[in-house]
């Protein structure tokens, strides 16, 4: 066992690294859990140390800054950037910054290993894929560590390290598995993918002795985490067994690209139309200046509910700084307004999330959602949701509704009052509606860091020290198998879905899918189509599903099998299917044949290159 | 209007006084190294951050009685909290004397007539009493980081040139 557990919380934004030493803390929950201060590049020539590394990757033309602006401490001859200027400069010059890689990751329909970012990036410009702009940020923290902790403590490789990374609960099996490519590539081997909000949950664990006064069996905890970019929500029930309180994590939500960077722009922009009635138009500078301002502006007000209005600056542009400077103000209606009504409108239990035109928001590219409004997308998890709640109340014995009974928050956002105090406020106007009591809050986690404080805190209950949140796999995963049936020109072959991986399918088992046998012919490619499902709980492996609601199962990447077999070319092999949930988190599916080496890997499919192949 | 005035009045110290300070690191650097010939740059890196932050050059530089003060206010609300930031991140800095303003102090035999300027009716033998008027600055850190070694030491501020 390695001396330091490391974890990484690799966010759209932002990046943060956490570590706790083995060889120090006494044997309580009570162990000491710090933050790395990563060294970056802040303006040309100048490093300093933050907590947080902005998940931004600028790649600069060949003599577009000075010689030297990019070096590191530990690299002289850098020639690209990540974290705070790389943000700042790529605000500057967009064509040259990849940002949100992340979320590139889990976008179906691109090619996620091929040089596709900046997205949409004139030619000349240098590209990299979703998986190499996150390798990078890896790579980052992982330089960092080596060259700040290795003085401290001698021999402390990284490499040498248990790391958890962790993954929004909503990333599919191929996000999973590119994101752990991305680690191998940055050169992590010691490794374990934790789901974010559960992070957050052991970070506050972790910082609760007490938590054991603070929950009660039949709890549900809405673990509501909105980070820069991304919206994501989680279900953890409390338990018992043999008179131990157990922790479950019973439902994950989507993916909802949606976060607290959407609600500066949104600022921004409003403060950009108050320009425009004025007849100002601001260029890209000043739009830049602008969105700071803003969120100066929105910390300010919010931190202070005396100020009725903060003014918003943005200074002349050349050399006549005053005489250019444009100032409006921001008041505390308009923020209300812009982020209370905007992001999180009080709305009915059963609002469905708005589906079509797009809001002016986002940049091009990524399936950013179409609904602002938080809160609807809350109820719209609750409500897919409401068997695992019911089923929770019921085995605790308790009458009323089903609804969560507590509600931790995480991500930066919730560092504003108003929108804790509203979330709260809305929360419990459902729960009046359906008969439910109001919902507790659980206090005291730090906003900005708890993912990567509680998978730090989550190496340690690896090796059995704390409590661990069951939950296996968030999905239940199924392929898809033509059925024999004439076609009908113009409809696609009906399919059947077979269930290859139940949902809960614990880290560490692997199973034989029963009852189905593929031929499959040597040397051929063979694809199958493959679906994820977050709401069918009850499907064991092997289950086979003729009909399905389109909400209840997403067609994800296809799954592609080239067996190779050299002396057999051209036969068909029978060959089963066997899934196996890593101790990493991944999952794999292998098609078997009869004999011990006829063992295939099904990869996840790359769909540009199978076009192109 | 006075409030306005009196905003862009401290922020109008505080950046005169960054300038001195750049003067002062420059005058140091300047006696250690005698050799040196020619201005030396190191106090433009200062003032460069001051600019490359807060604006400061163009504001000093901009001609602005023609400005109505609200104009003005603004701007420098602006320049005063960003290069503000500058200053305090770069100097490390201490009062000369711990007393607060107003306070009765005693300056003893053989003080530092650099660190303490006596001002008034100043006559006889130390030690001497007075009111302390200004408390005074000193610096005890300079945490200018090196620009990077392909930068002209020369330039405080790039032109910038948008390309459509």
């Amino acid at each position: 066992m390695s001396r330091f557990t490391i974890g990484i919380d690799l966010g759209t934004t932002n990046c943060a690294l956490a570590w706790i030493d083995t060889a120090t803390d006494e044997l309580t929950e009570n162990f000491a859990v710090e933050c790395l201060a990563i060294p970056q590049v802040v303006r040309p020539g100048g490093v300093e140390e933050r907590w947080l590394l902005p998940s931004f990757l600028y790649l600069p033309m060949p003599g577009e800054l000075p010689a030297g602006s990019l070096q590191l401490p530990w690299d002289a001859h850098r020639d690209y950037a990540v974290g705070e200027f790389a943000r700042q400069q790529g605000a500057l010059i967009p064509t040259r910054l990849v940002s949100s890689a992340k979320s590139w990751l889990v976008h179906p329909g691109v090619d996620r290993r091929s040089p596709i970012l900046p997205w949409q990036a004139p030619e000349g410009v240098r590209r990299v894929s979703p998986v190499e702009a996150s390798s990078r940020y890896l790579q980052h923290l992982i330089e960092a560590w080596n060259y700040k902790q290795t003085t401290r403590y001698p021999g402390q490789r990284f490499e040498e390290q248990d790391v958890v990374l962790t993954v929004p609960a909503s990333f599919d099996a191929s996000a999973r598995e590119l994101t752990v490519e991305a680690a191998r590539a940055a050169g992590i081997e010691r490794l374990t993918l934790l789901e974010e909000p559960q992070a957050a949950f052991y970070s506050w664990l972790h910082s609760h002795a007490d938590w054991r006064k603070q929950v009660r069996v039949g709890d549900v905890i809405l673990v509501c985490d909105v980070g820069g970019g991304t919206t994501d929500f989680t279900l953890i029930a409390v338990g018992e067994e043999a008179g131990n309180l157990i922790l479950e994590r019973v439902a994950v939500g989507d993916h909802i690209l949606l976060g607290g960077d959407n609600m500066d722009l949104a600022l921004a922009h409003h403060v950009q139309q108050k320009f425009a009635r004025q007849g100002i138009r601001l260029d890209f500078g000043q739009f830049r200046q602008l969105a700071q301002a803003c969120r100066l502006a929105k910390e300010k007000l919010f931190t202070d509910s005396q100020l009725t209005s903060y003014p918003v600056t943005v200074l002349g542009r050349g050399s006549r700084v005053v005489g250019g400077t444009l100032t409006s103000e921001l008041s505390q209606d308009e923020l209300r307004q812009v982020l209370l009504e905007g992001f999180f409108p009080i709305v009915d239990f059963a609002d469905e999330p708005r589906r079509g035109a797009s809001l002016g928001l986002q940049e091009i590219g990524l399936p950013y959602a179409t609904d602002a409004a938080i809160t609807r997308h809350l109820a719209s998890f609750l409500r897919r949701h409401q068997p695992a709640l019911s089923e929770r109340c019921q085995a605790a014995g308790r009458k009323s509704a089903a609804f969560p009974t507590a509600v931790l928050f995480n991500g930066g956002v919730f560092k504003a009052p108003p929108l804790v105090a509203r979330l709260v406020e809305v929360l419990n106007h459902w729960a009046q509606s359906l008969g439910a009591p109001p919902v507790r809050m659980l206090h005291g986690t730090d906003l900005d860091l708890a993912v990567a404080r509680g998978a730090a805190c989550y190496g340690l209950v690896r090796r059995g020290r704390g409590i661990r949140i069951r939950g296996g796999i968030a999905r239940a995963y199924y392929i898809g198998v033509a059925v024999n049936l004439p076609a009908v020109p113009g409809m696609p072959p009906p399919i059947k879905a077979i269930c290859v991986a139940p949902f809960g399918m614990e880290e560490g088992t692997e199973a034989d899918v029963p009852g189905h046998e593929f031929g499959l012919v040597v040397g051929q490619p063979v694809q199958f189509r493959f679906f994820g499902s977050s709401t069918r709980r009850k499907d064991s492996i092997g289950t086979v599903l003729e009909y399905w609601d389109e909400n209840e199962l997403q067609e994800l990447d296809p799954l592609e099998v080239t067996l190779q077999a050299p002396d057999q070319r051209g036969q068909i092999i029978p060959v089963h299917l066997h899934s196996h949930v890593t101790p990493v988190g991944t999952l794999e599916l292998w098609c078997l044949g009869c004999e011990p080496q006829h063992r295939w890997k099904l990869e996840f499919n790359v769909r540009q290159n199978s076009e192109a192949g | 209007m006075e409030t306005w005035l009196a905003i862009a009045g401290t922020g109008f110290v505080a950046l005169v006084l960054g300038f001195l300070l750049g003067w002062y690191i420059r005058g140091q650097r300047a006696a250690q190294a005698e050799k040196a010939t020619g201005p030396s740059p190191e106090a433009i890196r200062l003032l460069a951050l001051m600019q490359r932050e807060g604006r400061l050059v163009d504001f000093l530089l901009e001609p602005i009685d023609n400005y109505s003060d609200a104009q003005i206010g603004a701007a420098v609300r602006e320049i005063h909290r960003k290069c503000s930031q500058v200053l305090q991140q770069t100097l490390v800095l201490d009062r000369v004397l711990p007393h607060e303003e107003g306070q009765l102090v005693e300056v003893a035999a053989g003080f530092d007539p650099s660190a303490i300027r006596l001002i008034g009716a100043v006559s006889g033998q130390p030690p001497f009493r007075g009111t302390l008027k200004h408390p005074g600055w000193r610096v005890r850190d300079v945490r200018l980081p090196p620009g990077p070694v392909g930068q002209d030491p020369w330039v405080l501020m790039p032109a910038e040139v948008e390309i459509a």
